[in-house]
């Protein structure tokens, strides 16, 4: 018994942090129809980012989060005014292929200065660190800040999306793209603004994924599968539904990892499958349009 | 004008088969087994086109179908003991057998995320394929000599078999295309190709004629995984599932030679030789030149070489 509620328990927390990965793509492509292949990769950038602040600075990686932000922001600003604004978007096919080449660029510039080795970002005690939650279920404090991190994050991008004229804008936007341009909305700029939006959201995950394990150049991949189950599962659409992808997907890979180590990530997997079988609009999906 | 066209092609097609044919009698086993690789990725990079430039259909999950057809092979000639030259057409059928839960599956995914989710299941297979008993788990296993030396005791003479099957079928791929482009569901194709809902309105029946590319594009892709692994002489789950060879270089051929045209993937093709041939030393800056050129062609010219080649003999034309 107290296995399986560990498992749960276990598997939940690790939900947070693919919860946090599928903010960003569900963004990115709620907003501006991209299907950004290379999202992983611009995880694993800022991993490789709070690497270098901390090997020059020496900034502790969860410190660094505030500074990375401001630069992920830009970064994804950046992006979007000399790249993807220059990108036809009548389909979703000419961006897909361009994520496509960033992702090949990304991969194989950290390979060149930064090696095939794994690398992690170490945060000191906090990384041991446990409290018993109920009786003989330990869980770490590292994983409870980060599941915190992604429901606060959740909380707040509700607010900017529900709450503020900018949401107001996204919205009509990610409705209509010539319906939005035709009542005055600066299209160009809110799709720079949102992707400087989707960038701190990966800021957030990319530094706390480097400290909660290894990465190296090729794990980009690998999180944008984690991501995309974590959206698909919940829902298009819904940003507590990937919440609740991310915590299906962490316990499917705790459990996973309790038969045999290898069968973490096909359980992981397989359960998405079975869902997109039998849910193929997720748990929690939007209005269909 | 079509109908003339269409003849133009084929004749062309023959003609550069026969020379490509006669080849071996007259080249040595290193430039062969380049000219195989050659042909094998133009006919990989036919059937990825097939599906995106005609089919609207975008899969980063193809590699899945050629690894699946190694394996097949593997399992019909050195399990089930059935002759090697049975087991390759029979890699056909099973190719579009697997097909046809693929893509039920990944049809629940609307558009855009179809490529994500084949990602997902090629990944599933990959992982599958090291715990299946009897494929020599994670690290693989060879062909038997005995499988191998059925295609030709030397070195010389199997070169030559295996080429002369990588351009036999890579030739039959095209050939298939540019008839399926010419007759009935061409024109749909085609249409489809232009705008997918238009397509619809005007009465396509654009779900069966994606469900028929993706049948053949799955039946031929697992029979050129099975050659390629004459090539290799083994399986294994990371060799025969690879993505950088199976996907992202396809991707690449395509969208640089140009989506949507049947040239489009030989000029990508070699393009992709020329500078492998040329840059693969160095690695990484390898890649990323790769990756540069291949956003690049979507900014300036998303139809690839061969749009940049239409466009330029069409200036020629006009001022002459």
């Amino acid at each position: 018994m107290t296995i399986i509620l560990d498992t749960i328990i276990q598997g939940s927390l690790l939900g947070g942090l693919f919860a946090l990965y599928a903010l960003g793509l569900s963004l990115i492509f709620g907003v501006m129809r991209i299907v950004n292949i290379a999202h992983g990769d611009f995880i694993v950038v800022i991993a490789y980012v709070g690497l270098v602040l901390m090997q020059t600075l020496g900034l502790h990686p969860l410190i660094s989060i505030p500074l990375v932000i401001v630069m992920a922001a830009a970064l994804g600003w950046i992006l979007q005014a000399v790249l993807f604004d220059f990108v036809p978007n009548i389909d979703p096919l000419p961006s897909m292929l361009v994520a496509f080449g960033l992702q090949i660029i990304i991969q194989n510039t950290l390979l060149l200065g930064f090696g095939a080795d794994p690398k992690k970002l170490s945060a000191g005690p906090i990384e041991v660190m446990s409290i018993e939650l109920l009786p003989d279920i330990f869980v770490g404090v590292l994983p409870l800040i980060i599941f915190a991190t992604a429901i606060i994050l959740i909380l707040i991008l509700q607010a900017i999306i529900y709450r503020t004229g900018f949401g107001r804008q996204i919205r009509a936007v990610s409705d209509n793209e010539e319906n939005a341009r035709m009542i005055g909305i600066d299209t160009p700029k809110i799709f720079r603004k949102a992707f400087a939006l989707v960038l701190v959201t990966i800021a957030i995950s990319g530094l706390l994924m480097a400290v909660k394990g290894n990465f190296t150049p090729a794990s980009g991949p690998t999180l944008l599968l984690f991501a995309f189950e974590a959206v698909i599962i919940g829902g298009m659409g819904s940003l507590w539904g990937t919440l609740v992808g991310g915590i299906v997907i962490g316990i499917a890979h705790v459990a996973g990892a309790q038969i045999d180590a290898g069968f973490q990530t096909l359980a992981g997997h397989a359960v998405f499958l079975l869902i997109l079988v039998f849910y193929p609009s997720g748990l929690f999906a939007k209005q269909e349009d | 004008m079509e109908r003339n066209h269409f003849l133009i092609q084929l004749f062309f097609l023959l003609v550069v088969a026969g020379v490509f044919g006669v080849l071996p009698l007259f080249v040595d086993n290193g430039t062969m087994r380049f000219l195989t690789d050659f042909f094998l990725l133009i006919g990989i990079a036919q059937l990825w086109n097939l599906l995106a430039g005609f089919g609207g259909i975008v899969s980063i999950g193809q590699h899945l179908f050629l690894g699946a057809g190694a394996y097949a092979f593997f399992a019909m000639t050195s399990i089930l003991g059935i002759h090697p030259y049975v087991s390759l057409p029979l890699a056909i059928p099973f190719g579009a057998a697997l097909a046809v839960p693929v893509y039920a599956i990944l049809s629940r995914l609307k558009l855009a995320y179809f490529a994500i989710g084949s990602w997902v299941l090629a990944e599933v297979m990959l992982l599958l394929a090291g715990k299946i008993p009897g494929f020599g788990g994670g690290s693989g296993v060879s062909l038997s000599p005995s499988i191998v030396k059925t295609f030709g005791t030397s070195i010389g003479d199997r070169m030559s078999n295996i080429y002369w099957l990588a351009l036999g079928i890579t030739v039959f791929i095209i050939l298939l295309i540019i008839i399926l482009l010419q007759s009935r569901h061409g024109l749909a194709l085609k249409a489809m190709r232009d705008n997918e809902t238009a397509a619809m309105a005007v009465g396509v029946n654009t779900v069966f004629v994606k469900v028929l590319l993706f049948l053949i594009s799955g039946a031929f892709l697992s029979l050129l995984g099975a050659v390629g692994t004459l090539l290799r002489l083994r399986i294994s789950p990371a060799a025969s599932f690879n993505i950088t060879d199976g996907t992202i270089f396809i991707i690449f051929i395509v969208v640089v030679g140009g989506i949507g045209r049947v040239i489009g993937p030989v000029l990508g093709a070699i393009i992709f030789l020329v500078l492998r041939e040329t840059l693969s030393a160095y690695g990484p800056i390898y890649m990323i030149i790769l990756g540069g050129l291949a956003i690049a062609t979507m900014l300036i010219e998303p139809k690839g070489a061969a749009g940049l080649f239409g466009r330029i003999s069409k200036k020629i034309r006009n001022a002459g």
